[in-house]
C-alpha cells in the first residue's frame, strides 16, 4: 500500500488587516497521491503563497489539519513537526535569498542532513551533498563556489538539491522559475520533468503561469479570493473551464503561437478590484452574476472537474 | 519631414578593463506613427539601456554614438535644458515598476501637474482638467488626482503612469516592461490601451521579455541578443517564419498553454555579460547551427523576406536571400 505523500483539510487563514479581516485562505481541501502532481494558479493575492506556507508548517493554520505521509502536521508538537520535515522539500522564488549567503555550495546542500541527520559524519555529508549537486545538473567546479558566485538558474538548481537531499516523496514549489529569463527557465522546467519521472517525485506547484501547469503537473487548483473555484485534471479544466474566473484568466493570457493569437477584449474603463464579501467573491467583475450569487457562497463539490459557480459556463 | 523615432547605429560602451566594452551595439531602429514595435530580450540584452538612450538618461559613465532623433530632432549629445524640453512632449516613458517611478510624498494630481505645466503654460485648473481627460483616457476617473501612490493597486498605478505619460501628448512613447509586475488580466487591459494609443496615432516602442505580449499587440517586432538587434521585421513574419536561431531556440523555449507534458526545447548555457562577450557572433557558443566563420569577423545582415532582416551567418529554414550591406 502506498501513503498519500499530502492530505489538505479544511484548512484555513485569516490575517488581522487596518481595514478589518482577510481571509487568506479559506476551506482548502485536497489530497495528492503518491506519484501525482498538484498546481495551484491564481493571481497575487489569491492565496496560493499562503497555502504553500501553511501546508509547509511556516505560518501557523487558523484551522483544519495538513497531513504528510498519513502523519498529522499541522497539530503536532514541535519535536514531531521537525521529524516530518523530511518528508517534504521547498524551492521558493528567489533563490539567492533562499540560500545561506555565508555558506559554500555544497555546505547549503548538506544543511538538511547537519539537522536530520546528526549522526552521520561530515565527509559523508559533503559526499551527499556533492552527489545531489552533480545530480541536478551542476559543474564540480561550483561547489566550493558562494551563492553571490552563480547565476540564477545555477542557484535554483542548488536549491532543488537541498529539498531533494533528504528523499522526501513530496517537494512544494513556489514560483521556482518565475525570477529565471525564458531559456533558463526551460532548462529547469526540463530538469524538474525529468527528477519527478525518475525519483517519482510528486510536486505541489504554485505558479501564476497558466503555460507552465500542464509541464509539471496533472492536476490544477484555481484560486480566487483565498478560495478554490475550480479544480480538475489540468486538460479538462484548460480545455473546457467552466468557472467565469478561470475563463477570464485563459483568456488574458498572450499565446505567441501564430495563428493562436487573441483579440485583446476591449477595455473596462473600471474593472472592480475588489472581492464581494459576502455570496461569490468574483461576482463584482463576473459577465454571469445574478442576484443569487450575492447570497450565497457557491460550494466547489467533488467531482473530478469541481467549479464553485452557481451559474457556470458550459 | 519625418516623424517618429529613429534609432541609427546607437552604440553604448562603458569602461572595462584597459578598454571598453559595448553593453549596445550598433542598434538600428525605427518607430513609426501608429506602430507599435515589439523589442524582446533577455536580462542583460541591453534593451533598457536603449530605451534610457532614446530619452537622454543613460548613465553618466556610459559613453554614447550614433543617433537618434525624434520627429527631426537630435536626442543624442544635446543639452540638458533641450532634452527637458523634448522629454514628455515628444517622447514620453512608463516604466516596468511604477512604485518606485512615481514619486510617493505628491499626489498623482500634483505630480501631473508639474508634467503639464512645464510643457505648456496653462494655469492650474486648465491643466487640471488635461489632466482629467488622460486619467480618463488611461481608464481611470478624476478620483484618483487625490491619491498618493501607495493608495492605488499596481494596475491602477501603472495607468496613472501611462496617463502621466501621455498628458502632453507625445508622438513617441517607450514603455519598458509596462505589465511584468502585473497580473495576467490586468495586463490584458494595459495591452488593450496600449493598442488604443497607437491606433489613435503614437508611435510605440514596447519592450518585453515575453513573446506572447508581442505577439498579442505589436505590429513589428525585434529580437536583442547581447547588445544587437538579431532579428526584426513585421510581427507575422518573425513569428511564422523565424530564422535567427536564437529567435527560433526562445520560441521552442517559451511554454504555451495546451502544450501538454512536452518537454521543451531548452538553449543551452547562459545569457552571456557583454563585458565577456564572444567575438564574431555572440550567440555562437549556444547555437544549433554555429560552424568556423561564425568566430571570425562581423556578421553579416541579410534580408530573408521584405522588411525581414537577420544577423546570421546560417539562418533557419531558408536559403540565403540577398545579402545587405
Amino acid at each position: 500500500m502506498t501513503t498519500t505523500p499530502l492530505k489538505v483539510q479544511n484548512i484555513s487563514k485569516r490575517y488581522q488587516a487596518q481595514h478589518g479581516t482577510v481571509h487568506a485562505l479559506r476551506d482548502l481541501s485536497f489530497e495528492i497521491h503518491a506519484g501525482r502532481s498538484m498546481s495551484i494558479v491564481g493571481e497575487s493575492g489569491c492565496g496560493k503563497t499562503t497555502a504553500a506556507y501553511c501546508i509547509a508548517g511556516l505560518q501557523p493554520v487558523d484551522g483544519g489539519t495538513v497531513y504528510f505521509a498519513g502523519e498529522n502536521f499541522s497539530g503536532a508538537s514541535r519535536g514531531q513537526q521537525k521529524r516530518l520535515r523530511r518528508d517534504f522539500g521547498i524551492v521558493f522564488q528567489n533563490p539567492l535569498s533562499a540560500l545561506n549567503p555565508r555558506m559554500r555550495i555544497w555546505q547549503n546542500v548538506a544543511e538538511p542532513l547537519r539537522v536530520h541527520e546528526s549522526a552521520m559524519n561530515s565527509s559523508t555529508q559533503q559526499l551527499q551533498a556533492e552527489f545531489m549537486l552533480e545530480r541536478v545538473g551542476l559543474g564540480r567546479q561550483h561547489f566550493r563556489a558562494f551563492p553571490s558566485e552563480l547565476s540564477g538558474g545555477q542557484l535554483q538548481r542548488v536549491v532543488l538539491a537541498r529539498a531533494l537531499i533528504l528523499n522526501p516523496k513530496l517537494v512544494i514549489l513556489d514560483e521556482p522559475t518565475s525570477a529565471l529569463d525564458v531559456s533558463i527557465q526551460a532548462q529547469v522546467l526540463n530538469l524538474l520533468q525529468e527528477l519527478r519521472d525518475t525519483l517519482g517525485l510528486s510536486y505541489l506547484f504554485i505558479t501564476h503561469n497558466l503555460a507552465l501547469v500542464e509541464v509539471l503537473t496533472d492536476e490544477v487548483m484555481v484560486m480566487y479570493a483565498g478560495r478554490v473555484v475550480e479544480a480538475g485534471p489540468a486538460e479538462v479544466v484548460f480545455a473546457n473551464p467552466r468557472h467565469p474566473y478561470t475563463h477570464e484568466l485563459i483568456q488574458s493570457i498572450p499565446d505567441p503561437t501564430p495563428g493562436k493569437w487573441k483579440m485583446l477584449r476591449s477595455i473596462d474603463v473600471n474593472p472592480v478590484q475588489q472581492f464581494a464579501d459576502s455570496g461569490c467573491a468574483f461576482r463584482l467583475r463576473c459577465v454571469n452574476a445574478r442576484p443569487a450569487c450575492s447570497e450565497v457562497m457557491p460550494p466547489l463539490g467533488n467531482q473530478a472537474h469541481a467549479v464553485a459557480c452557481l451559474h457556470p459556463l458550459l | 519631414m519625418s516623424s517618429g523615432l529613429f534609432i541609427n547605429n546607437l552604440t553604448l560602451e562603458f569602461a572595462h578593463g584597459e578598454g571598453r566594452a559595448a553593453a549596445v551595439n550598433r542598434c538600428d531602429l525605427t518607430i513609426r506613427p501608429k506602430e507599435i514595435v515589439g523589442l524582446v530580450g533577455e536580462s542583460g540584452s541591453g534593451k533598457s539601456l536603449t530605451a534610457l538612450a532614446c530619452l537622454g538618461l543613460t548613465p553618466p559613465n556610459c559613453r554614447v554614438s550614433g543617433s537618434v532623433r525624434v520627429d527631426g530632432d537630435q536626442i543624442i549629445g544635446t543639452s540638458e535644458a533641450k532634452l527637458a524640453a523634448l522629454r514628455g512632449r515628444k517622447i514620453a516613458m512608463i516604466f516596468q515598476n511604477p512604485m518606485t517611478a512615481l514619486n510617493p510624498y505628491f499626489t498623482i494630481g500634483s505630480q501631473m501637474d508639474g508634467v503639464i505645466r512645464q510643457h505648456f503654460s496653462l494655469n492650474r485648473s486648465e491643466a487640471r482638467s488635461e489632466a482629467v481627460a488622460a486619467l480618463q483616457q488611461a481608464g481611470l476617473t478624476e478620483s484618483a488626482l487625490s491619491r498618493y501612490p501607495h493608495q492605488m493597486s499596481g494596475g491602477q498605478l501603472q495607468r496613472a503612469m501611462i496617463a502621466m505619460a501621455i498628458a502632453c501628448k507625445p508622438d513617441v512613447l517607450i514603455a519598458d516592461e509596462p505589465t511584468t509586475a502585473l497580473d495576467v488580466t490586468v495586463q490584458a487591459r494595459i495591452l488593450s490601451l496600449l493598442r488604443t494609443l497607437a491606433d489613435q496615432g503614437m508611435g510605440i516602442l514596447l519592450i518585453t521579455h515575453d513573446l506572447g505580449v508581442v505577439a498579442q499587440v505589436a505590429d513589428r517586432a525585434a529580437v536583442m541578443y547581447s547588445g544587437s538587434i538579431v532579428e526584426s521585421g513585421d510581427l507575422k513574419q518573425v513569428f511564422s517564419a523565424a530564422a535567427h536561431p536564437y529567435t527560433v531556440g526562445l520560441m521552442q523555449s517559451s511554454p504555451v498553454m495546451g502544450m501538454g507534458r512536452r518537454k521543451l526545447l531548452a538553449i543551452p548555457g547562459v545569457v552571456p555579460d557583454f563585458r565577456n562577450r564572444l567575438a564574431g557572433c555572440a550567440f555562437r557558443d549556444r547555437c544549433t547551427q554555429a560552424q568556423e566563420v561564425c568566430s571570425a569577423g562581423a556578421t553579416p545582415r541579410t534580408s530573408v523576406a521584405a522588411g525581414h532582416e537577420v544577423h546570421c551567418h546560417f539562418p533557419i529554414g531558408q536559403a540565403l536571400g540577398a545579402q545587405l550591406t
